[in-house]
This record gives C-alpha cells, structure tokens and sequence, in this order.
C-alpha cells in the first residue's frame, strides 16, 4: 500500500454511519451462544491509525474495510463467541511515537494489533511487537516485512513492493513489448523500493536498464523537467512510482502538454477519481495500475461475490469516496477474518496457539486472493494474485465502487 | 531553587520508576529526560545566547544515526559510540554555525532551517552509509559485560546524563560564558566593547548545544532500536523550540519545566488531540508576545514579588580611595583620519595627539563628528583614511573586538547594561578577555575555576566599590537608573585594565550633584594611570578635567590646546555661539 | 528550460519581493511568509472551484483576506514585539512561526491534503505556444513580465512620501520617531503591502505548482533565498536572484538525485552570502552606535 497517497479530507460521518451499522447488525438473528461468555469477554485488537496530524485525513479511510470485517463478524458471533473490539491507539503516522504505541497496548493486555501505516511506521512499531510477542498485520509494502525470521509475529496480507514493481515491468517487457522503458519515481522509501524491483525484473526479463531513471524529491513543484527528460531519452513506455496526487497531476498534465501519451503504468493510487478532474481524460487513456486480480473484471470473468458485497459496503463509506480501490487494497479486512479462522482453528486466544495456526494456512481464499503462510513466510500473497488493471475502466459502467476492468493480457 | 530543593528533584526522578506501573509511563519518562537533554543544549543557545535554532531536529538526527551506525554497522560498544555522536553532532553544529560570522542572528535562524532540510536530505542520499529510507535496524542497549542497560536501568542511564549536564550548563552559565552569551543576545555592541569575540562564542554555544543535541539523539536511536529518515521531521525542531519558550527562554530551569509542561500536556489534551498543533501554535503566539519568560519566569516573578526586601534607595558615594592596581597609560596619535558616511563626510582630515596618562576632552556642537571619532578610534566604524596610533601601534582595519583586547575601553551614549545581569556581573563581563580558566574547567568545576572566579567577583567589587556602587552590587542591572547605570558602564570598562579610556559623553543626563561626583571620579581614574579621552557637552565639566582638549566643527579640526586657549578662541566661541541669540549649535549635520 | 527558470523564478521572486516589504520598516521577516502565499493560492482555488465566482472577484477577494490575515500578524505577532523597549530582540522569530502553524494547520483541517486546480486569470491560458525553439504559455509571459511590472511599481511607491518615510524607519526607527513618523502605522501598512503581494504570489502560482497545504514550506524557503541573495531590501536583487535560483534547480534537477538538489540551491545561496553578506545589489549596513 501507499505511504503517502494524498485523500480527499473525511468528515466524521463514516464513524458514525459504521457504528450504526455496527448497531443495526447486532439486531440480526445471532445463532445460539452462552449469553455470559459474549457479555464478559472481548476479543480485543489493537487499533494503529494517525487520528490526528497531517497523513491523518489520508490514511483514516484506509481502515473501513477491517472495521467492515468487525461488524460482519460481530455480527456472525464473534471469535470464539467473543465480540471484536478494536483499542483506538493515535499514532500520528510518525514512526517516532510507535514505541509509545506499543506499550500502551502492551501494558492494556492487547495482544493482536491492526496498523500501522506506512513502511517507516511498521518498521519502528516491528522493533516493539516482535519482542512482546504481539500478532499483527499492518499497512505497509517492504517485502522484508514478510520474513518470518526477522518479524515472526507480523503477517503480510498484502503484495510486497518488489511484486508490484515486478509485475509492471513483465507486462510492459512481455505484454506490450516495450524494450525502453523510463521510470519516473518519487525520492521515497516506496519510489526506491518499486524502483528496484522494477529494473531488476526488467534487466532480468529482457537484458536492458531502463532508457532513463527519473527521481524526483517529493517537495518537487514541477515535474516536467522529468517528463522532458523521459521524452527526450526516447522511452516507449513509462513506469510511475508516485503516492502523491499533486505529482501525478503534474506528471499527466505535462505529458499532455507536451503531447506525448506513451503507455503508463503505476502505483494503486492512480485509481484516484480526482485524477480526473485534474487532468483531460486522454491523457489517461493508456494508464494502468496495479492491481488485484479479484478486483478486476475482463469481458468474461466477473470479480468474485464476496468482493462485489465488499464493494457495495464500500461505496457506502463517506470518506472513501474516489479512492475506493486504495481502500479496497488493505489488509484488514483479510487479516480480521485470518484471525477469526486462526483462533477458532486453535481453539484458543493465545498468541503462541494463534501463531502455531496461522502458519499452517495454506489456500486461504481472501478478497485480495489466495493466502498462503508457512513458519518461514508470512508474505501471503502470490504473483498470481496481482495483475493490472485500467484506469480510465472507472468510467465503465461495469466497474462498480472498488472494481476496475482487467489491463488487456494481464 | 537552592541545593536542596535540585536534591529532592533529583531524588523524584530517581525513585521515579518504582512509582510507575506499565512499561508505557517509564517509556514516556524516559523520552522526557532525552527531550530535556536536547532542550538544555538548546536553552543555552537560544534562551541566553539569543540565536534561535530550528535545526536542532537535524542535530538530533546526526546524534542518533552516527550511534547506530557506530553500533550496529561498526560493532563498537554504546560506551564509544555516544562519545562519537556527541562529536560528530558538534562538528555538524560548528559546520552550521560557520555562517554567523559573516551574517546577522536572524538570517542565521533560516540557515539553521536551510541546514536542517539538507541534512534531512542526505540522510536518504548517502544511502551506503545510512542505509536511506530502510533505516537502521538493530540498534542494541547499553551494556555492560553480560548486563544490559534496559527499562529502569536505561532510564537511570539517561538520568544520570541529564543530571551531569544539567549541572554542566549550570556552570557554564555561571560563569564569564553565560555573562557573555546574554551580552551577546541582549547587547552585541556590550560584548565588543569589553572585546569578547561574539563570533567564536556563537561557533562554541552551537557547538555545545550540538553535542547535548548529539547525546539526546544517541538515547534516541538506543531507546527506539529502529531510526529512519522520517523519524526527524521539521515538527522535531519547532518542537524543541517550543519546549525553551514554553519553560522559559534563558530560564535556569526553564528546559525541565518545559519539558514536563509539554510531555503532560498531551495526557491531558485527550479529547483535544485532533487540536493540538493549533494549542502548540497559539501557545507559542501567545507565550512569546505575552510571557517571554515563559513558565519558569512567571513562576520567578511571583516569587520575587513575595521575596522583595524593602531596601532604602542607596546614595551612591563617589570616593576615590581605592586600594586599586597602577593602569599603563597609552599615548594616542590620531594623523588625517577620515570618515564618510555615503556622500556625507562625517569626520574630514582630522589630528590629534593625546600623551599618556593625561586627560583629554573632544567637544565640539552637534554633528561636528565626535562620537564618530570615538567610535573610529575604537574601531567600531572603519576608517576611510589615516592612522590611528595606540601607544605607537596602528590600530587601523583592526575591528573593535581586537581594539578592545588590546586595552582600549569605552563607555557608549547611552549606557549598554545587560538587564538579565546584576550590576556586578555587568562589571564582570569587562573581565572577559582576562580570565584565564579554560572552559572545561569552568565546565568541570574545577578548584582553578572556582578560585578564578571568587577572585574575579572581588575584582569586580573593588571597581564597584570605587565608582561608588558597591551597595547595589547584587541588585538586577535593568532596575539601576540612568546616572548610575553610566557608572556601572565605567566600572566594566575598568576592570578591563585599559591603558586608554574613552568616555561618549558621560555627563549626559547627571543631575548636578552627579556632575560633580563624575568630576571627582574621572580624576580618580586618570589617578590610576590610564589615558582618558572624554567626548563630552558640558564645558565646565570639560575645563574642570581636561588637560588638553580639540574642538571639533563640522568634522574638521577647530581649535586644540589647553582648555583656556580653546574655550577662549574667536572661532570657537562663534561656533558654539554662532550669531544667533539662543544657544545655537550648528545646523545639524550627517552622523555624529 | 529557461521558460521553466524564469515562471518558477517569478513566483520565487514574488515571495521574496513580500518579504522585503515587510522587511524594510521592521526589520523583521515574517516566518508566516510561506503560508499567506499557500493560503493565497488554497483561497482563490476554493473559491473559484466552490463558489464559482468569476475569476478577478475570487482574486479580489482573496488578496483582501491575505492582506487582512498579514494585518493581524502584525497586530498580534511582531507589533507587541517590536514596541517592548530595546526592540524585543528576536522574539518575532518565534511568533511568526507561530503564526505560520497556526496556518498551516487550520487550512489544513479545512481542506485536507489534496492538491486543488487553480486556472490562471481568464485571457490567459497555460496552453504553450511554440515561439521558434522555446514553447510558452501566454500566462507565463503575463507572469515574468507582472513581477517586473510589480518590482517597477514598487519603486514608485518607494519614492513617494509615505514610501521614503518606510525607509526612514528601516535607517533609524527612533530617529523617524522623532521626526513625526509613526514606525507602527507604517510597519502595519506594509504588512498589508506584503500581504498583497503575498496573495498575488498564490494566485499565479496555483497554475504551476498547484493548490496544496505542503506549498507554504517550501517556498518559505525559497522566498528566504531570493530576498537574502538579492540583498534583503532591493527588489531588483530579489527577482535576479529568483532566477537564478530556479535557474540552478532546473539544472540540477536536470543532473542530481533529489536528496542534494535543495543542498545544492541552498549551498550555492549560503556560499553566496558568506562572500557577499550584502546579497546581489543590497546595501552595506553600518552598525549604529
């Protein structure tokens, strides 16, 4: 997931409109559990999001599909006939105040934790939840995050940075047959990583570094100078790897200005409906992001049910609106629904029992694919799983809220 | 706050960790004392010297990745690798300090901004040395043999840093530094003119801050185990801004109070959170417009309001016995000297000699150039043309902090006392180029410094005594009023042991009782052996001491010899006189 | 690439030109600088996309809130300071910086991160034209030649009595008090000045580089630079060392990795000043004794 995605600002309402869901759910018919056990026990899970400070507003809409799975849940009986309850932590999306975090829930008795987000972030709270032996699944992309020898208690639901990065340059290199590519990334821990993989996937796939490298810093006020110099390095086809709106408003402007729409391929956050209103649709055309394959449709296969319910809760979220697919790309509600399996598997809400489980899943189907951990990895999701998909397919009266339509050949 | 109340401070903080419950609260303490640690440094800097900083966020960073680098990267022991980020972060601050020798204090304030943003930059640039955006991993406790520094016996180990500087800065503070570092943040022109280098003492209180800085940002990267780039953002420098202010700029303990107000106040906020950089924006509006003194100056001015003695007004008596050392007198030549301000000639071909050990007067009507003369002949302006001969040795293009090293000491126009100073430490400041005792004994408290120091103060004192003062030597030098202050100024040129003496017109303002009492001391003065020149109005002050006095007109010579031949020279009388009837003086001209 | 260099100059410039303003009377720089220039930017954005008024009212209306916004700055941040005997010190340093995250936070609770679309004034467009070997937009022509026309404009000012009274303050506040002038009345016009200015810099920026909260760091910065190469009080030197230093930016975006491409502005800025504290075409201060 994105460090840095810019989001339109979030009003209130979404917390209110999930608690009354949350509410109106509890009323539906529960199947017959020992009143005493739900009434005293809870099921708690540690709740890791910026509430405050600036990446507040962008990363707040990024937890709606978890607390959509704690609902539907509860609403199912709990874990273990426990209801979830999530313990709120602010962690101002600074990886400085992720030790503080952490002690916080430790000292409280939490042992699952949701969040954070961000590599920094996740990085810095790892330090602290690996020691205490906390279970936790949080928003973040290095692949690293996935090796269960250095994070034994972190589970990674989602594709790691260097698959994303892999998977943009096979479909140029093999689908589109472009031989020179550019790269024009931002100066971030993300810009980097993708970066990387996508050059060496695209040196391994056809012997070629890209035609020109650009990386900007992300205070940069103007991008085409970079545009130009991809241009002017003759580059068939251009990767983007840029978390942030302004820029890729920038980017696309300047190609269209300078009349060049080469075949562009990025970040999940191109999937941004305010891209639209920042830049002519043409230059939008030929643009693909990457994606997950149960989100996307083709003209014969149709996105699986369990995400097209997903999707209709989604579009329901006030403050998700025009970013659903970011939304829909977080772990959560996968991790939430993992943990239900894990702990009714083990019978239990031990940690060491719940990890035991949760290194035996193996053909998991989540909404973000097929899941697989084993004690050596928790990177959960396989190659297979992501794809690309096209972002002009928003204005396809097929792609619903989340769903996008299948880049063709992916 | 006495002995005993630091003991009783100290010993809450020590015993503080038995008293916590949860490992969260004594994570909490423990970031305190490293922000305290980082604000102590910082309080010297800005608080008493005056320069503000946001750059220290970037310091902290330097602090805190050459330590782990030092450990995780280099294997050495944390015992090695706090001493090396406490120098490394200080040659970093000597690097950004360099600029203040050539630009002013605020300019300097958007270097340190400028700096911080670069360093921020590097840290993800030089990625094989820092590991850019991955960060550092790994980062291992203090230990010991098989003993491993961690929860309480960490943060008795940052206490015990905390604690050892704290009473560092202190002595720092206490001593000829701290009276040069308000010098240089109250009153610049103080300082040159007692010949303190306000350049090399910015280089030293960066530097000084920097290594608190460095050893603040070591704990850091030890406590946390994982930095990155991200984890030393912009907000970190405001932060520890705002943390100085908040507890008190200049405030001995302004950097606890602060610290303490700051970490408690987001337990409080709770509800407010969402809120809290607008509370810390406000804050800082209205804690630097309406309360620069911050919480510890508050807490100061109500206690002083209880404390205040009813103390009778002190009638200063000038008396001229004193016990006091011989002063060499230097002679002084002054051959065609010129100075123009922009297309206005302020001081035009001028001469003047001056023999040793004499008093001379320079009077002459508004704008005829005398303070300029002054202050070319302490170097304070430079000269266009000619020479100016101390005691043989051209002083010319030599700048006035080196002029006055040399043992050329004045006073100014209007008395440039330091107000968060005594009177006797004012007159300390004079001392400055004199003290012998090095900064780290000062810093260590050494016997040297110590004895220094009492002997210093008695020095001081005798000067006090001599002018007259001694009775309010303890008194804060921004209650002392006018005529005194005046005094005070020439005591602090004194202790200087200056071989030339001049003096920008110290009759202004005297009551007549003064003026006599000013007459008897100035005579005293030139009794100790020291040249004195006196700029001055008052012609019978003037015909009363000078032995030889120069007229000026118009920044020309006018008129030079004896009182008597001067005072009755035709040119001289039509010139003060002029041909009006009032007492006109000259038609006002450029700068004087 | 010229082109480029000489519009983000002009915005450069433009900042720098607001700080000089402010600084001549005072001798104060408002920390705050950068987020009026934001604000401006955010405000004739918002309006424009919310309330939809033609385009010269949203720009009249927004220089009015900059200005009025610069007033109370200095009502409630650098006047109190300044009057405090012996001058305060630096203590504005401080409460403009306040000032500037009081800002930045509100604006940025009330709009949230994302960037807005902020067009240039109607005539013009950002469409490029092709002039032989360079493509400009008739906005960025509009835009280089209102910063010259600004500057021009600003001398006249300076030459006029209220203006030659501003610079009798920044010579010798006291001396100006004796002379009738009122340091404070003029030190408050020229924060207003400065908040025109400053409102103007947003409106024209908004087209290049967008409508977004994180604009006001940035430029600070950059206004910093341009006032203190220029040589703080001239605005010719302002608008040469604007260019020069989105000319050297150009460049080395051109040829560095990011991290040293702000080290690099700012390197050659400082390396600058050190051998010529005085900026490009400043003046020589005397100390006052």
């Amino acid at each position: 997931m994105n460090d840095n995605a810019n989001r339109p600002a979030g009003g209130l309402s979404r917390r209110r409109l999930l608690r009354h869901a949350a509410a109106g759910s509890l009323l539906l018919p529960m199947p017959f559990i020992a009143r005493g056990a739900l009434a005293e026990e809870t099921f708690r899970v540690g709740w890791i999001r910026p509430t405050t400070g600036r990446l507040a507003s962008s990363f707040a809409p990024l937890y709606a599909g978890g607390l959509i799975a704690i609902d539907e849940i509860n609403a199912a009986g709990g874990i273990l006939g426990r209801k979830v309850v999530t313990v709120e932590e602010d962690d101002e999306a600074s990886p400085a105040k992720q030790p503080a975090v952490i002690k916080r829930l430790k000292d409280a008795g939490v042992s699952y934790v949701v969040g954070p987000t961000g590599s920094p972030q996740v990085l810095s709270s790892l330090a602290f939840t690996t020691p205490a032996q906390m279970i936790q699944c949080g928003i973040a992309n290095a692949a690293d995050q996935g090796d269960a020898a250095k994070y034994p208690y972190n589970y990674m639901c989602v594709w790691s940075t260097e698959q994303e990065g892999e998977a943009a340059a096979a479909y140029m290199a093999n689908q589109l047959k472009i031989r020179k590519i550019g790269l024009l990334q931002e100066s971030t821990p993300f810009g980097e990583q993708a970066g990387n993989a996508t050059k060496r996937k695209f040196k391994e796939l056809t012997g070629q570094d890209p035609a020109s490298v650009q990386v900007y810093p992300a205070t940069a006020t103007d991008l085409a100078p970079y545009v130009k110099n991809l241009q002017a390095a003759g580059c068939e086809g251009v990767i983007v790897w840029m978390a942030n709106t302004v820029h890729i408003g920038m980017a696309f402007n300047a190609m269209a200005q300078q009349k060049w729409l080469p075949p562009v391929i990025g970040h999940v956050n191109l999937f941004n409906d305010a891209l639209f209103d920042l830049v002519p649709l043409e230059a939008l055309q030929n643009v693909y992001g990457i994606y997950y394959k149960n989100w996307t449709y083709t003209g014969s296969e149709q996105v699986p049910p369990r995400n097209m319910e997903l999707a209709r809760k989604l579009a329901t979220v006030e403050t998700a609106k025009g970013i659903q697919a970011f939304v829909a790309g977080c772990p959560h509600y996968d991790f939430l629904y993992l943990l239900k399996t894990a702990v009714e598997q083990a019978k239990s809400t031990d940690v060491a029992a719940v990890k035991k489980a949760l290194d035996g899943i193996r053909g998991y189907k989540a909404v973000l694919g097929t899941i697989n951990f084993s004690e050596t990895s928790h990177a959960g999701i396989g190659m297979e799983d992501v794809t690309l998909a096209s972002v002009a397919s928003a204005k396809d009266p097929r792609s619903f809220g989340a769903i996008r339509e299948r880049a063709p050949g992916a | 706050m006495g002995r005993l109340a630091t003991l009783v401070v100290l010993g809450i903080a020590v015993l503080l960790p038995f008293a916590l419950r949860g490992e969260y609260a004594l994570l909490v303490a423990t970031q305190l004392l490293v922000f305290y640690l980082v604000v102590l440094g910082l309080n010297l800097l800005t608080g008493y010297g005056g320069q503000t900083s946001i750059g220290h966020g970037a310091l902290v960073a330097v602090g805190a990745y050459v330590a782990a680098l030092g450990m995780v990267d280099h294997g050495l022991s944390f015992w090695v690798a706090l001493p090396l980020a406490m120098v490394g972060t200080g040659l970093a601050g000597a690097l950004m300090a360099l600029p203040t020798f050539r630009l002013s204090t605020w300019y300097f304030a958007l270097i340190t901004l400028g700096f911080a943003r670069v360093i921020s930059g590097l840290l993800v640039e030089l990625e094989p040395i820092t590991h850019g955006f991955s960060g550092v991993i790994g980062v291992p406790m203090p230990r010991v043999g098989a003993y491993e520094f961690s929860g309480r016996a960490f943060y008795w180990l940052v206490l015990a840093l905390a604690f050892a500087a704290y009473l560092v800065t202190g002595n720092l503070i206490a001593s000829r530094y701290g009276r040069a570092l308000m010098a240089l943040r109250d009153n610049p022109l103080a300082g040159i003119g007692a010949g303190i280098s306000l350049g090399r003492l910015k280089i030293m209180a960066f530097v000084y801050s920097a290594m608190l800085a460095g050893a603040g940002g070591a704990m850091f990267a030890v406590q946390k185990t994982v930095i990155t780039p991200e984890d030393f953002t912009t907000d970190l420098s405001i932060f520890f801004l705002l943390v100085v202010v908040l507890g008190g700029l200049g405030r001995k303990h302004g950097p606890l109070i602060g610290a303490l107000a700051f970490f408690l106040l987001p337990e409080l906020l709770t509800d407010l959170q969402k809120w809290r950089m607008l509370i810390y924006g406000a804050g800082l509006l209205l804690l630097t417009v309406y309360a620069p003194d911050g919480i510890a100056g508050a807490l100061e001015a109500v206690r002083d309001r209880f404390a205040r003695k009813r103390r009778p007004a002190p009638v200063p008596a000038m008396t001229t016995a004193a016990p006091l050392p011989r002063l060499a007198g230097a002679d002084l030549v002054v051959e065609g000297v010129s100075k123009s301000f922009g297309g206005v000639t302020a001081v035009a071909d001028l001469s003047l000699a001056v023999p040793a050990g004499s008093v001379h007067a320079v009077v002459g009507p508004n704008g005829s150039g005398k303070t300029t003369l002054l202050n070319l002949i302490t170097g304070f302006y430079p000269v266009d043309q000619g020479r100016i001969l101390v005691a043989g040795d051209n002083v010319v293009g030599r700048g006035a902090t080196a002029i006055a090293r040399n043992g050329v000491r004045r006073t100014f126009q209007t008395p440039k006392l330091i107000a968060g100073l005594s009177v006797i430490e004012n007159v300390m400041l004079g001392a400055y180029t004199a003290e012998a005792a090095t900064m780290a004994e000062i810093a260590l408290a050494l016997p040297r410094a110590r004895r220094e120091a009492i002997e210093r103060r008695a020095e001081a004192m005798s000067y006090l005594r001599f002018v007259g003062l001694d009775v309010r030597a303890d008194d804060p030098a921004g209650e002392i009023p006018h005529g005194q202050q005046r005094l005070i100024e020439i005591a602090r040129a004194l202790v200087g042991r200056p071989s030339l003496l001049l003096l920008d017109e110290p009759a202004a303002g005297l009551s007549l009782a003064e003026l006599d009492g000013l007459c008897d001391l100035i005579k005293a003065i030139a009794g100790l052996g020291t040249t004195v020149v006196i700029v001055e109005h008052h012609l019978d002050l003037v015909a009363n001491l000078a032995q030889s006095v120069t007229v000026l007109d118009r920044g020309r010579l006018l008129a030079a010899g004896t009182p008597d031949t001067v005072f009755n020279h035709p040119d001289v009388v039509a010139a003060y006189m002029g041909g009006r009837a009032l007492n006109g003086q000259g038609a006002s001209h450029a700068a004087a | 690439m010229l082109v480029q260099a000489l519009t983000a100059g002009s915005i450069y410039a433009l900042v720098g030109i607001s700080v000089n303003v402010i600084y001549r009377p005072t001798n104060t720089f408002n920390l705050a600088q950068g987020n009026l220039v934001m604000l401006g930017a955010i405000l004739c954005a918002t309006i424009l996309g919310q309330l939809k008024l033609p385009w010269y009212a949203a720009a009249g209306i927004t220089i009015v809130v900059i200005s009025a916004i610069a007033w109370v700055t200095h009502l409630v941040a650098v006047a109190p300071i300044l009057s405090r005997p012996g001058g305060g010190g630096h203590g504005w340093l401080v409460s403009t910086l306040a000032i500037g995250i009081l800002i930045e936070d509100v604006v940025g609770k009330i709009v949230g991160p994302d960037p807005q679309r902020l067009p240039p004034p109607p005539p013009l467009s950002t469409e490029l034209i092709a002039l032989g070997p360079v493509s400009v937009s008739s906005y960025q022509i509009a835009l280089i030649v209102g910063v010259i026309a600004i500057v021009a404009g600003l001398e006249a000012f300076y030459r006029s009595r209220t203006g030659r009274a501003i610079l009798a303050i920044a010579e010798d506040r006291d001396a100006s008090l004796l002379w009738g002038i009122d340091p404070t009345r003029l030190a408050r016009m020229s924060f207003i000045l400065s908040g025109v200015v400053a409102a103007m810099a947003g409106i024209l920026a908004g087209p290049v580089f967008y409508a977004s909260v994180g604009l006001g760091g940035s430029l600070l910065i950059k206004g910093f630079e341009a006032a203190a190469a220029g040589g703080i009080g001239s605005n010719r030197g302002v608008v040469l060392a604007g260019f020069f230093i989105a000319l050297l930016e150009v460049m080395a975006a051109h040829a560095l990795a990011p991290g040293y491409q702000d080290a690099v502005t700012f390197v050659a800025v400082l390396l600058l000043l050190l051998v010529r504290p005085q900026g490009l075409m400043g003046r020589t201060g005397l100390r006052t004794v």
